[in-house]
């Protein structure tokens, strides 16, 4: 049998599974029992080297700093958990409404039976079939500022996809669902998405970048140093795709 | 999951590891606290070894992330000053300063994937663990891993001739 391999040795020295026949070979081997005695000094030398100077960790003050933060988190979770339950009231009126309107004779069907009935004069919208399948979205486009560009999306649904991609101009582009809106100002845009995903064209080397979503910092690059707090879900061609974080 | 028990097993080694891969304490120290964070806001349970081995794995994401685009190596060195510790006699101090930096230089000289690879074996992973992490075979992380521990004894050789 020819010599152990270097993986095999390593691997045996690391008390890895290897194969029964590298382990019998080595302990027979003057060559190999060398080798193994080699790697087997070498991680001793790499495993001191690595411990020594490694500084004291304040434990303390990052648990108080996780904490705050979780309470954050926690506390921003209340609100939005009425909201939903408006949002299930509201729910529960509608279908209430649908399914009193189903029943014959009922007042509500009267109700809705006499504003729905189109009149004569105006004939019915026609939905074609193209209209419902082309997606209907807005964008803006935003130049870069002198001191960079901060880009402030609200009500972007949780989970929702963010699409970026990188342009060698110096103009963003923001494409969202229709009916989001916008507000610029010079090297700030701030807007209101009514739905996801959102599309982002952004500077790949123009001024310094900041996207938030939703409050919480999704996006940053100044120079070449991108930073991902959220990190991301995907690597494009061009970009990347970043998913709004649950909360 | 108990709050302050999984913290004090968990922070301190994952920080050195951080700080290590990164080069950059302040970086290190925002990288572990990101990843018990979203530990304990996920609710995620399981082993003790198994919660450290999600949060390493956390936390090198979000490291390689972070520099994605590309590390100014350089750059992390000089946004990691040396600063003497006030318990420690002055000789003493600038020997430690001097042996950290020499371990930095050498790590910063390794490939990304030799540099994790590494710090997570003497962080205490199995090969199974260093290979979900890295995007290997779990079979083939000997040869790598004997690979990168010449590598990184060559660059310390190298660093110490230098000094």
């Amino acid at each position: 049998m020819s010599h152990s391999t270097e993986g095999a040795i390593v691997a045996l020295r690391d008390g890895a599974l290897i194969d029964a026949d590298d382990r019998l070979h080595v302990e027979g081997c003057g060559v190999c029992s060398e080798a193994l005695e080699e790697a087997t000094r070498r991680a001793e030398w790499i495993q001191r080297t690595l411990s020594e100077g490694a500084r004291a960790v304040d434990t303390d003050a990052a648990k108080r700093a996780v904490r705050e933060r979780l309470d954050g988190i926690r506390a921003a979770e209340r609100p939005r958990r009425r909201r939903f339950s408006l949002a299930q009231a509201a729910a529960l009126v509608l279908f209430g409404a649908v399914g009193a309107s189903a029943l014959p004779n009922s007042p509500v069907r009267t109700w809705v039976g006499e504003r729905m009935t189109p009149s004569p004069d105006v004939p019915a919208a026609v939905t074609t079939a193209s209209d419902a399948a082309e997606p209907i979205e807005t964008s803006v486009d935003v130049a870069v500022g002198p001191a960079g560009l901060v880009i402030s999306l609200r009500g972007v649904p949780e989970s929702s996809r963010v699409e970026v991609a990188w342009t060698n101009e110096t103009t963003a582009r923001i494409t969202a669902a229709d009916g989001s809106s916008f507000s610029i100002a010079e090297g700030r845009v701030e807007s209101v998405v009514t739905g996801g995903p959102v599309r982002l064209v952004l500077p790949s080397t123009a001024g310094p970048l900041r996207l938030d979503v939703n409050g919480r910092r999704l996006l940053s690059r100044n120079g070449d140093e991108l930073e991902l707090p959220e990190g991301s879900i995907a690597e494009t061609a061009d970009g990347l795709v970043l998913q709004v974080p649950q909360y | 999951m108990d709050f302050d028990n999984t913290f004090d097993q968990q922070y301190p080694d994952l920080v050195r590891y951080c700080h290590r891969l990164t080069g950059d304490r302040d970086v290190a120290e925002d990288v572990a606290q990101e990843s018990l964070l979203r530990l304990f806001d996920r609710g995620i349970e399981g082993s003790e070894h198994g919660v450290r081995a999600w949060l390493f794995k956390t936390a090198t994401h979000l490291v390689r992330d972070r520099y994605r685009v590309r590390q100014n190596r350089k750059r992390l060195l000089e946004v990691n000053p040396v600063v003497p510790s006030a318990t420690e006699a002055p000789d003493t101090s600038l020997e430690r300063n001097e042996d950290r930096n020499r371990v930095r230089e050498a790590l910063d000289t390794l490939a990304p994937r030799d540099r994790e690879m590494l710090l997570m074996r003497y962080s205490g992973f199995s090969y199974r663990e260093i290979a979900d992490v890295i995007g290997v075979s779990a079979t083939s992380v000997g040869t790598l891993l004997s690979r990168a521990e010449k590598r990184f004894e060559r660059a310390m050789t190298e660093a110490g001739e230098a000094a």
